[in-house]
């Protein structure tokens, strides 16, 4: 297991009416793509802020590399907030240089790395354009090398992909790639569930203020698959073995009734029996959940 | 430091290379010198008008002797018949008509058809009562000259005990004009910074520059950064300002002025003119100038930054720029508020209680105690309103901050006094 980068420590945000964040533990390990889950209106974005220090967790305690969070950190982490911005009448590289120098580095470093980062990102031609004339992807595109210039070890992405044209998605996609692989810590936060089987190695789920689940990609499928077959048959089947939960029924398009059963350590040939002797099996399958099942799952139960 | 530093370069540099900065502050003094000729032209024009103005005079008892009242404006001609004056009113042959009943000089009555002017009626009035005057004075057996020899005119010339001239209207004319500027500056800048706040809400970019510097910083190096960018736009306007006036003067002596009319004109110069100018040097001299000028920055830029810090406090609670106006009025009170305490209370008693206690807090100090300054205001009390003034500042930055803070975070939610004392509290 690699160190863990960044320690979240039963954190609590309160606003008067309501509560933003509710004893939210969460652990990032150095170097996974971290993903960061749940339904808008979650917390997602409060616990994001806290973490980049705008506002003050009510409790608990965040630590980056095992100290308390502090000012110094900030040059340490780089961030894509979901609402994006710049400022329109300024030349795209005096504004890449200025939020770079805000995150403490030197002019002439700044200067350095937009550039380089312009012409990775295809952007170098319109480097002396103001923001406003450039088209909407470009902006994103400048909004991100905003976020990875000074080369943070922590990167918060708070749904990066939104308004990426799926070229530019997928060119954003490789760069998260290369800088997960130049050892960045990701912490991507989006509730597009398909992105993250793609792209994160361990997740938590955030619902109603309160993190659910938590854990590697790996893990949390394989906790979820383990026990849920889906059975197709041609005639109402209803298990018979105590155990044997139904999760959910259906009917097919073809008209099959098709339930999904959790069998809570009964074996599969004994099921299969019980379906059997009740009626004609059409389809039997292990159901491998996807991120977004669990989450509807979840999220919805 | 180093960020409120950065972001005053940032805020500086955008500011001063935009084209509306470069081209205000190119035009200001052009403008701003245009404005005064034009004021000046029009009223040299009003005195010196060429057209000379007709007017009867209907005089059945004779009170003024038919006597001639004409000067360069006026021709006045004696009528029998008002009533075909009357007509020729009517007509426009002349302007109007001066019924005089006896030489007591009550119940004159003026007909026209245009209204007068107030200037015009004040000149016509004395014309008639200088004329009755003369003829009483001749009814009396005394002579014009013989009076006037007897009349005393006095002029108090004031002395502090130094024995220097005290000079109180120069110190009321610069301590005034003084504050004047201040005032303006105040506002010019403080709606841009507050425009510059709401723009960064609304364009989002808050988060991100909140998530790398404090609010403090962030709102000390914008109000700094457009603090140097009024200043410099000051220095400029000054700077521009006599240059051109240098340009002008030099255009227009080598063209009409030289050194001989310019010796016959001052001997010409009556003694009253050379006696006010005689008197403005002298007053000239009482101002304590290196005061003033220390003064004056000390209180421009400590007035500037307090109100551009509430500004500031203001842009960053609102969403648009319509709904800053609830705010502004409250804001711009206490400064409005002084410029009348400057007019009224300091011209009037410079040391008075009001003006000393307008000129500590902080909210009105910088006009106050500008108009109070070049009355030999000690140096112990302008340290501790001056004190007092910066103190406040970086207090209302705090609280800006803070208030900039939450009130960036909340989009939407309608700003309200009680929701703003809110964020003040918030962590």
């Amino acid at each position: 297991m690699p160190n863990t980068l960044l320690q979240i420590n039963n954190v609590s945000k309160f606003y008067k009416d309501k509560v933003a964040l509710k004893n939210v533990s969460i652990a990032v390990p150095e170097g996974h793509i971290y993903g960061l889950l749940g339904p808008n209106g979650a917390g997602k974005t409060t616990l994001i802020r806290i973490i980049n220090q705008i506002t003050e967790a009510d409790e608990g305690a965040v630590l980056l590399n095992g100290e308390p969070l502090n000012a110094a950190h900030i040059r340490n982490i780089g961030y894509l907030p979901e609402e994006r911005g710049l400022y329109k009448k300024i030349k795209v590289i005096r504004q890449l240089e200025y939020f770079a120098q805000l995150r403490g580095m030197s002019s002439k470093e700044a200067t350095q790395k937009a550039n380089d980062w312009l012409k990775a990102m295809e952007l170098y031609e319109v480097r002396n354009k103001k923001i406003e004339e450039l088209s909407k992807g470009m902006q994103q595109k400048i909004q991100f090398i905003v976020s990875v210039i000074h080369s943070p070890s922590l990167l918060i992405l708070d749904e990066p992909f939104s308004g990426f044209d799926p070229v530019n998605a997928e060119l954003l996609t490789q760069k998260i790639l290369d800088l997960k692989a130049a050892g960045t810590t990701i912490l991507y936060s989006t509730h597009r569930m398909e992105s993250v089987e793609k792209l994160c190695d361990s997740m938590a789920l955030i619902h109603q203020s309160q993190k659910i689940l938590d854990g590697t990609v790996a893990d949390i499928k394989n906790q979820f698959k383990s026990d849920v077959f889906e059975v197709v048959t041609n005639g109402p089947y209803s298990p018979s073995i105590d155990k044997i939960d139904v999760m959910q029924t259906s009917i097919t398009d073809a008209g099959h009734p098709s339930v999904l059963l959790k069998l809570n350590g009964v074996s599969n040939n004994d099921c299969l029996r019980d379906v059997i002797n009740q009626t004609e099996l059409v389809h039997f399958s292990q159901k491998i959940p996807s991120i977004n099942d669990i989450f509807i799952q979840l999220v919805t139960a | 430091m180093h960020n409120i530093l950065l972001i005053l370069k940032h805020e500086y540099i955008t500011r001063v290379s935009k084209k509306s900065f470069i081209i205000m502050t190119l035009l200001g003094p052009l403008l701003i010198s245009a404005f005064y000729g034009v004021i000046i032209a029009i009223s040299i024009s009003q005195f010196s008008k060429d057209d000379v103005t007709k007017m009867a005079i209907y005089d059945p008892n004779n009170a003024l002797k038919n006597e001639n009242l004409s000067n360069k404006s006026y021709e006045f001609g004696y009528v029998k018949n008002a009533e075909a004056a009357k007509d020729s009113i009517r007509t426009e042959a002349i302007f109007g008509m001066l019924i005089i009943q006896n030489s007591k000089g009550d119940s004159i009555e003026l007909v026209t058809k245009k209204n007068i002017s107030l200037n015009d009626r004040e000149t016509l009035e004395k014309l008639v009562a200088d004329k009755l005057f003369n003829l009483n004075l001749k009814a009396n057996g005394l002579s014009k000259n013989k009076i006037d020899s007897l009349k005393i005119n006095i002029q108090l010339s004031d002395h502090s005990l130094s024995g220097k001239s005290n000079g109180t209207e120069i110190k009321s004319a610069v301590g005034y004009v003084g504050a004047m500027i201040i005032y303006f500056f105040i506002f010019m800048y403080g709606v841009m910074i507050m425009r510059g706040v709401t723009e960064e809400k609304n364009n989002r970019i808050v988060e991100i520059i909140v998530s790398a510097v404090k609010p403090f910083q962030l709102m000390m190096g914008k109000i700094l950064g457009v603090a140097l960018v009024g200043l410099t736009q000051f220095l400029a306007w000054i700077t521009l300002s006599g240059l051109l006036l240098f340009v002008f003067s030099i255009a227009i002596g080598a063209q009409h002025v030289d050194a001989a009319q310019v010796a016959s004109v001052s001997k010409e110069m009556p003694s009253e003119m050379a006696q006010i100018s005689d008197a403005f040097f002298q007053q000239f001299q009482t101002l304590n100038i290196p005061k003033l000028i220390i003064g004056f920055i000390i209180f421009f830029l400590g007035g500037f930054l307090l109100y551009s810090a509430l500004f500031a406090a203001i842009g960053s609670a609102v969403d648009s720029d319509t709904e800053t106006q609830q705010f502004m009025l409250p804001v711009s009170m206490p400064l409005i508020f002084g410029l009348i305490i400057a007019q009224v209370a300091v011209i009037n008693d410079p040391n008075s209680t009001l003006a000393y206690w307008c000129s500590m807090v902080p909210f009105t100090s910088p006009v106050v105690m500008m108009v109070r300054l070049p009355f030999d205001i000690s140096w112990m009390e302008i340290l501790i309103s001056a004190v007092i003034l910066f103190g406040t500042f970086v207090f209302v930055v705090w609280m800006a901050g803070k208030i900039y803070r939450i009130g960036i975070l909340s989009y939407g939610q309608k700003a309200s006094y009680k929701q703003m004392f809110k964020w003040l509290t918030t962590k």
